[in-house]
């Protein structure tokens, strides 16, 4: 979190802002524009629909600042926010693509002995010659395939370190839910991972 | 590792995304240090998940931000604009009841603000407006006005051709006074009467020796009898040019281009000659000085800007100085006082009147 003005809380910070308050909308956005940019521009992988997203993120905090209770913490609401419209967002363009939104119910809740179980199934001999850059490819590419409500858990959980109250609370669904919808990110990312660095090792 | 329980395994996954409680974590790290599982089941998610970190943190663009809050002003602002109009609304509303217990004061100065606001805009538009409507006029006057002698011209042609080539003329005694128009004696005194037989024979309408630059003329209210029966102008308001001096030794000679016939009314003896003025209705005119200021007075027909002027070559024109010709054409030379009888002093004198 990047504070410019620490004497001012969020909750006083919303409350001007509720009011209108410009320079309140200035330190909101500058507090929380990086991570709430990390996340989509992961979650998306499409530049113009990141800043698509990321402005409607704001606004809608704008618009929907009289329902926030000012007494909760501000960034698991805007992430809130930020889920709800990029999943609405990718819906928009994933309507002929060939992932489901649907794919997760195929695949069902993964549990522990199953994320053990990918884990320790074969390992994977780092190979040297795979330039930094081929490996974020494969890994954007992966993500990018990922059915939706994996990628947001998987990205709000390794590179937000959300608690899972917080994932349950945004993502909408219940603690429980958010626990194995993890855990199948987490076997549904490794398998990928591992079957084209085996398939490339073992042509 | 697995004979590692569930819940174990459970932890683990929790304390690798830390997540759990306090307690979950602190065991967590207990059984990574001490049980080889643990640590190798650790190992392993890092080890799969690792290659997430190769997607890096990207901070976000400045002008992303910028526009965002620039986003957000505006909807602030459209949001105030449309709260004020909904207050100003239900205030117009509950101050509707007469006697509702608004204050009049703050209604009484809202509404002179309002008066002075509408009247601030009608004074400017009439500031801009008026000049330029009456620059409009007066151009409009002027060209009317050349018209006229454009007429007085074509009548002069046509009296000229009917009589030998001679303009009209009447006898006149030098020294008569030019200014007595409307005097309609035997005698003829006034310098309107050779003009009046262009008017009285039909060659120029009575209409054409008004100026439409000037306020104070009378519209034409006689038939062609009553027209006929006159010796003059009915009265000074009947025209408002001034004249060559003509007599009938002087119709015939050669008119020409330098030949000055009218010109819009003469500024100098226009006082003299109005209502209470020092000419006005008496038979024996008094003298007048001719000041610095009536030298250099233009005809009040085009509000002192200039006069028209109608040459012997039919052509008239709108001068801004009333020297043609190295000659006033308002006074005669070497005169400065003046009882209303003062003829040329030459041929070459230009003097119209009266």
């Amino acid at each position: 979190m990047v504070s410019t003005r620490d004497d001012q809380s969020d909750g006083e910070l919303l409350a001007l802002y509720k009011k209108g308050d410009q320079e309140a909308f200035k330190e909101i956005v500058s507090r929380y524009k990086n991570p709430l940019y990390g996340f989509l521009r992961r979650f998306l992988n499409q530049q113009d629909l990141v800043e698509d997203v990321f402005q409607d993120t704001f606004l809608q905090l704008y618009i929907s600042k009289d329902s926030f209770d000012q007494g909760r913490p501000l960034r698991p609401w805007l992430f809130t926010i930020a889920a709800n419209k990029a999943k609405d967002a990718l819906r928009k363009i994933q309507r002929h693509s060939t992932v489901s939104l649907g794919a997760i119910a195929d695949t069902g809740d993964a549990t522990v002995d199953d994320v053990v179980n990918i884990l320790t199934s074969y390992e994977i001999t780092p190979d040297q010659e795979v330039s930094e850059d081929e490996t974020r490819a494969q890994v954007r590419e992966i993500i990018a395939q990922m059915p939706e409500n994996l990628k947001a858990i998987l990205i709000l959980a390794y590179f937000e370190q959300f608690s899972y109250k917080q994932m349950a609370e945004i993502l909408s669904i219940p603690i429980g839910t958010v626990k194995s919808r993890l855990h199948t990110a987490v076997v549904h990312f490794t398998r990928k991972w591992k079957s084209i660095n085996r398939s490339s090792d073992n042509p | 590792m697995n004979s590692l329980s569930k819940e174990e395994k459970d932890i683990i996954l929790d304390f690798y995304f830390r997540c759990g409680s306090a307690e979950r974590i602190n065991q967590a790290r207990d059984m990574i240090a001490s049980d080889p599982r643990a640590a190798d089941l650790y190992a392993s998610l890092e080890n799969s998940l690792k290659s997430l970190d190769s997607i890096k943190y990207e901070p976000c663009p400045d002008n992303l931000a910028e526009l965002t809050v620039a986003r957000l002003r505006m909807a602030a602002s459209s949001e105030q604009a449309r709260l004020e109009s909904l207050l100003a609304e239900e205030q117009r509303r509950t101050q509707q009841p007469i006697g509702s217990g608004v204050t009049t004061k703050r209604s009484f100065w809202h509404n002179i603000a309002e008066v002075a606001a509408v009247a601030a805009v009608f004074l400017v538009v009439i500031g801009v407006y008026f000049p330029a409507t009456s620059s409009m006029r007066q151009i409009a006057w002027r060209n009317k006005c050349s018209t006229n002698m454009a007429s007085v011209s074509a009548g002069l042609g046509g009296y000229a051709n009917d009589h030998n080539g001679a303009l009209p003329a009447v006898d006149m005694n030098p020294g008569s006074p030019w200014w007595k128009v409307g005097n309609q004696g035997k005698e003829n005194q006034s310098n309107t009467r050779h003009v009046w037989l262009l008017v009285k024979d039909g060659y120029v309408n009575l209409d054409d020796f008004i100026c439409p630059g000037r306020k104070d003329t009378q519209a034409n209210q006689f038939d062609t009898a009553k027209t006929a029966s006159l010796c003059d102008f009915p009265n000074r308001q009947a025209m408002s040019y001034s004249f060559k001096f003509m007599s009938n030794k002087t119709a015939k000679k050669n008119i020409g281009s330098k030949t000055v016939l009218l010109s819009d009314l003469n500024p100098v003896f226009e006082e003299a000659l109005s209502n209470g003025g020092l000419w006005y209705n008496t038979n024996n005119a008094a003298r007048i000085l001719i000041s610095e200021q009536l030298l250099k007075m233009m005809s009040t027909n085009h509000n002192n800007k200039g006069q028209n002027v109608l040459l012997g070559d039919g052509s008239s024109s709108f001068k801004k100085s009333r020297v043609m010709f190295g000659d006033d054409i308002f006074t005669v030379k070497g005169k400065s006082v003046y009882s209303g009888c003062e003829v040329p002093s030459d041929n070459q004198d230009i003097f119209l009147a009266p």
